[in-house]
Parts: C-alpha cells; sequence; structure tokens
C-alpha cells in the first residue's frame, strides 16, 4: 500500500505539471513531417513516415524518462518533505520502488499516446493499419524504463544538474553500435579504457531501437521482445538495488 | 519503569566538504523517555537537539551509541507506533489538507475506512475542519504547524516527538500548542519536545534535559532544578514607615504602599509575624523558583567552567 501510495503521488505529480502537453506538441510535429516526406510511393512514404516519428518519439519519451526521473528524490529531500516519510514505517527501498513504478507509469501512458498519434495518423493520412507501431512502443518504453531506473540511482547520489549530464552520456554510450565500437578499437584512436569499460558494463540501448524494422511491417519475434524485456528487467533490478543501497546510506 | 525511548551515547559529527574534521554536533548525549511522560529537550539554537532527534528517528546514522524504540531498535515496526513533527515542517503543497492525510494515512498501513475517520477526527483536533479541501499551499504558518501535528497524529502514536512545535507561532498558537500536547499526554503518549523557548515547556514537562554545545548540562524534575532553595518572597501593605523587619531579611522595595520582601526559610514564621504585629497585611507568600531563563544563563555560565547539574 505504502508503495502504491507513493507512485500515485508521482503521478499527480506529473499529470499536475502537464507533462500531456509534450504529447501533443509531439502530434503537432506529426503534421510538420508529413509534408516533409519525399513523394515516393505511398508504401515507402508511410514506411519512411513510421521511421522517422517513431525515432522523434523514442527521443522524447528518453526526454521525458531523464526530466521526471532526476527530480523525484532530490525534491524530497531538498523540501524536507521526506521527513514525513521516512518517519513513516516506510522503508528506503519502498521508498524508491513506488517513485520509480510511479514514473513508469507516466512513461507508459505517454509512450501509449504517442503511439496512437502515429497510429492514427498513419490511418487517416495514408490509409494504412500499422500495428506494427505498438511493438515500437514497447520497446520504447523498455528503454525508457532502463534510462529512468538510472537516473533514479544517480539522483541517489548528485544533483538533478550532474545527472541530466549523467543520463546523456548513457544514452550516448548505450547507442553506440557494435560495429562503431570495433571499428574504433581498430583504428586505435580516441576510445579509452573508460569508454571500453562503460560500454561493456552499461546496457546496450541500441537493442531497442526497431523503428526502422516495424516501420517497415514486420512483425518482431516473441523469443527477441522477452529475451530483451528480461535484458532490462535485470538492469532496473541492478540500478534499483544500487540505488535503495545508495539512498539508506543517505543522510537526511 | 517503561521507556518509550532510550538514547544511548549518542555522538555525531558533521562532515563539511571533504575535510576530515567535521562538526561535533552531539558528543554523547544519553537521554531516557518514560513512557507517558513529557520530555523537555532544552538549548538554545545550534545546542544539537534536531541532530540528536534525527538520530533517534534514524535518518542520520549516530558515529556512535544506540537507539532503542519501545524497547527495539530502530525499524518500521517501532517507527508505526511513532508520530513526528518536523521543525519547519513541509508538505507537498498541491496536495489539500485532507487528501495529504490520507496520503500519510496509507504510509501507515491504515485501511480506507479508518483513513477517512482518522482524517475528519483529526482536522477537528487540530481546528482545520473547514480547511478540508484547501491546498496545503494556501495554509498560513501556523495551519500548517497545526496540519503538522494532524499528520504525526494519523497512526495515533504511543510516541510523539516535535521539534520545536511553537517556533513561528503567535502566542495564542503556542498557548494552543501546549494545551494540545498536554492534552494528547493525559490521553497516555509519550511526548519528546525540542524547544529553545525555555518558557514553552516549563510548564508542560514532567522532566527535562538541557543541552548546550552537542552536550547535556542538566537534566532531571523542572520542578528540581528550578528550585532556587529555601528562599521566600513576602508581600505586605499598611506597614508603617517605622517598621523594620528581622536581621536576615532582604528588603527588595517597596511599590504602590506593598513592601516585597525576601526571606530565607528559618525566619519566614518570624517575618511574618512581625509585619502582622505592625499592623500590615500579607499580600502574597511564595517560594521563589527560578525562570527556565535564569536557570540557564546560570548553567551555561557554570558549563563555561567545566561545571554540570544534576538534579535527581
Ligand atoms: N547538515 C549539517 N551539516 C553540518 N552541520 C550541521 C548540519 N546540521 C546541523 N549542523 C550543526 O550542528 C550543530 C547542531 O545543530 P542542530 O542539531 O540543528 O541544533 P538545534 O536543533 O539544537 O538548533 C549546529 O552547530 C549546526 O550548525
Ligand atoms: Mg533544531
Amino acid at each position: 500500500m505504502q508503495i502504491r501510495a507513493i507512485a500515485a503521488n508521482v503521478i499527480k505529480e506529473a499529470i499536475r505539471q502537464k507533462i500531456i502537453y509534450v504529447i501533443v506538441l509531439f502530434t503537432f510535429l506529426l503534421f510538420a513531417i508529413e509534408p516533409a516526406i519525399p513523394s515516393f510511393k505511398v508504401g515507402l512514404r508511410t514506411q519512411l513516415f513510421g521511421d522517422i516519428a517513431l525515432g522523434v518519439a523514442y527521443l522524447a519519451i528518453a526526454v521525458i524518462a531523464i526530466a521526471i526521473s532526476v527530480n523525484q528524490v532530490p525534491k524530497e529531500i531538498e523540501r524536507r518533505t521526506i521527513y514525513n516519510i521516512f518517519s513513516k514505517p516506510v522503508r528506503r527501498a519502498d521508498f524508491l520502488v513506488g517513485k520509480y513504478l510511479g514514473v513508469l507509469v507516466m512513461l507508459a501512458i505517454c509512450a501509449s499516446l504517442m503511439g496512437l498519434a502515429i497510429f492514427g495518423f498513419i490511418y487517416i493520412y495514408f490509409g494504412k493499419v500499422a500495428y506494427g507501431i505498438f511493438q515500437g512502443v514497447g520497446m520504447m518504453l523498455l528503454e525508457a524504463a532502463l534510462i529512468s531506473a538510472f537516473a533514479t540511482l544517480v539522483s541517489t547520489l548528485v544533483s538533478p544538474t550532474i545527472n541530466v549530464f549523467a543520463c546523456i552520456l548513457f544514452y550516448f554510450v548505450g547507442h553506440v553500435k557494435n560495429d562503431a565500437l570495433a571499428n574504433a578499437i581498430k583504428a586505435g584512436g580516441s576510445t579509452s579504457a573508460l569508454g571500453l569499460a562503460l560500454k561493456y558494463t552499461l546496457p546496450s540501448l541500441e537493442n531497442f531501437n526497431v523503428s526502422e524494422v516495424v516501420a517497415r511491417g514486420i512483425i518482431l519475434k516473441t523469443d527477441f521482445m522477452l529475451g530483451l524485456l528480461l535484458y532490462t528487467l535485470v538492469f532496473i533490478v541492478i540500478f534499483l538495488t544500487i540505488a535503495s543501497f545508495s539512498l539508506s546510506r543517505k543522510e537526511l | 519503569m517503561d521507556k518509550a525511548l532510550e538514547l544511548e551515547n549518542l555522538s555525531k559529527t558533521y562532515k563539511i566538504g571533504f575535510r576530515k574534521a567535521g562538526r561535533r554536533a552531539v558528543v554523547d548525549v544519553s537521554l531516557s523517555i518514560p513512557a507517558g511522560k513529557v520530555f523537555g529537550l532544552l538549548g538554545p539554537n545550534g545546542a544539537g537537539k534536531t541532530t540528536t532527534i534525527k538520530m533517534a528517528l534514524g535518518f542520520l546514522k549516530p558515529d556512535s551509541g544506540q537507539v532503542r524504540i519501545f524497547g527495539e531498535p530502530n525499524g518500521p515496526k517501532a517507527r508505526a507506533r511513532i508520530g513526528f513533527l518536523p521543525e519547519q515542517p513541509y508538505f507537498y503543497p498541491h496536495l489539500t489538507a485532507g487528501a495529504a492525510l490520507d496520503f500519510y494515512g496509507k504510509l501507515f498501513g491504515l485501511k480506507r475506512a479508518e483513513r477517512i475517520e482518522r482524517t475528519k477526527l483529526l482536522l477537528d483536533t487540530v481546528g482545520l475542519s473547514d480547511a478540508v479541501k484547501l491546498p496545503l499551499s494556501k495554509f498560513s504558518k501556523g495551519m500548517l504547524q497545526r496540519f503538522g501535528i494532524a499528520q504525526a497524529l494519523v497512526n495515533n502514536p504511543d510516541l510523539l516527538i516535535v521539534d520545536e512545535p511553537a517556533s513561528g507561532l503567535d502566542p495564542i498558537g503556542q498557548v494552543e500548542m501546549r494545551r494540545l500536547l498536554a492534552a494528547l499526554n493525559a490521553e497516555g503518549k509519550s511526548i519528546l519536545l525540542s524547544s529553545h523557548y525555555l518558557s514553552e515547556v516549563e510548564n508542560i514537562c514532567h522532566e527535562v534535559a538541557i543541552m548546550n554545545k552537542g552536550t547535556v548540562i542538566a537534566r532531571g524534575d523542572i520542578g528540581k532544578l528550578l528550585d532556587a532553595g529555601d528562599v521566600y518572597t513576602v508581600k505586605a501593605k499598611s506597614l508603617p514607615k517605622t517598621w523594620r523587619p528581622v536581621k536576615s531579611v532582604v528588603k527588595k522595595g517597596h511599590i504602590n504602599g506593598i513592601a516585597n520582601l525576601i526571606v530565607g526559610k528559618d525566619d519566614l514564621d518570624r517575618l511574618i509575624d512581625g509585619i502582622r504585629s505592625a499592623g500590615g497585611h500579607i499580600e502574597d507568600v511564595r517560594k521563589v523558583t527560578k525562570t527556565l531563563e535564569e536557570l540557564f544563563i546560570e548553567l551555561v555560565g557554570a558549563n563555561a567552567n567545566g561545571g554540570s547539574h544534576d538534579a535527581n
């Protein structure tokens, strides 16, 4: 019940802060993307549009994930509302899980709404039923969940500003393609030991990047999706475990 | 006697930046709060009261020492019996008083029906019934402090810990707060009350500890601490101008025809007899007690020379 109450509070606060406006903005953006697509055959245009729109949605959900995750814990500490929570029978780990689940619900709502917007747009403007979009939504949600868990962990250690930079770094390191990395190593150039260490300890976010595939109407294999779900869960559990350890040791 | 809260040899040094030597905020403080009593933790700003309370509640890890709440170490089970009002409390501003109390009720795992009942009862108790639907951002400082008390009582706690509950309240608010705390104690709740307004605690605490610079410099029964020894003041009027009291009397003053006399216990009877046989009227006789302010100045002065005071 405590976890649920804390999560519900996160959702209330996010709704109050009008996170939903980002979705409205996103929908308007779709109208700007459409005319920019070159006039190929309809099928190709639909694919291209779906790919680009999903790509923008991936970025948008990552930004939303970072924006709402970095502040959850620090704000409670800074405003001292945390004293009214941990003086009650709430474990620090439960508090973190509640916060995280609240953020997750918000992200799921945002991702679904963006998916619906793309789906609707394709249906109306291109006359196609692109169910694949929703697989993209699932994958972008997994990625956002992972980013959010990372942001939650870092939020127990540093200020929100530094956290944003850490998240951006996490995002880019995660999106370095394996072949790009291989090339960099071969070239012996600027890839430092630290970069390599980061690359192999942090999860690869490039795995989630299926927008091009699903836009082409290819249905993702269940094995692939389950595998990715498991991969994500493992990292989330690791991040949140370290986070609650770190929060437990924190002096308030 | 059962103990509500026991703090044993707590010490805390705040780390400042990366320097090794930090600020010693609390040094070897031991307190024992008997169940059912009001215990006052007194001391000037910076004495270490809040730090001590934060260690008691587990917000800070003591460098050394132990905390026991109703005989148990701090944990969710022990905290279920505690209500806490932080110093300068702050709550989610966008929640209404009702919604916020409901939220805090959930943190205690209270059922819906219980939460509804407690919310109504508590807002009534602290005089905020009219503000159920008002967001906390619209509350005045005094209202927030009262909401803070309501919030601390959601679980009907056995031990109430309040850190400077009167700060920021107007004089009427302070009196109300004192009455409320006394009433809660009458219901059987143990209370740990910290304050730097010495007069705030004088009338409601059974026992006090006085802190200064991180250590306890005096403790015990408040009556004994304030006892100035066997000295009395006697007020009398209609005394003839030529009347002179017994030798041991320190004649303090003469205001509006009333003589104010200070005398030791041994000479009290003789003084009163003398006044009456001279045709004077006794207006008032009372035992002299120090105010907490006086005691405090005395103690801090003594403490500077390494003294300590124990009234038990
Ligand atoms: N977070 C902190 N970091 C460093 N020093 C602190 C911190 N909190 C309190 N102090 C210092 O510890 C001492 C005790 O503070 P505190 O416990 O708040 O006293 P009180 O509540 O009696 O006014 C003071 O000297 C104060 O400056
Ligand atoms: Mg204080």
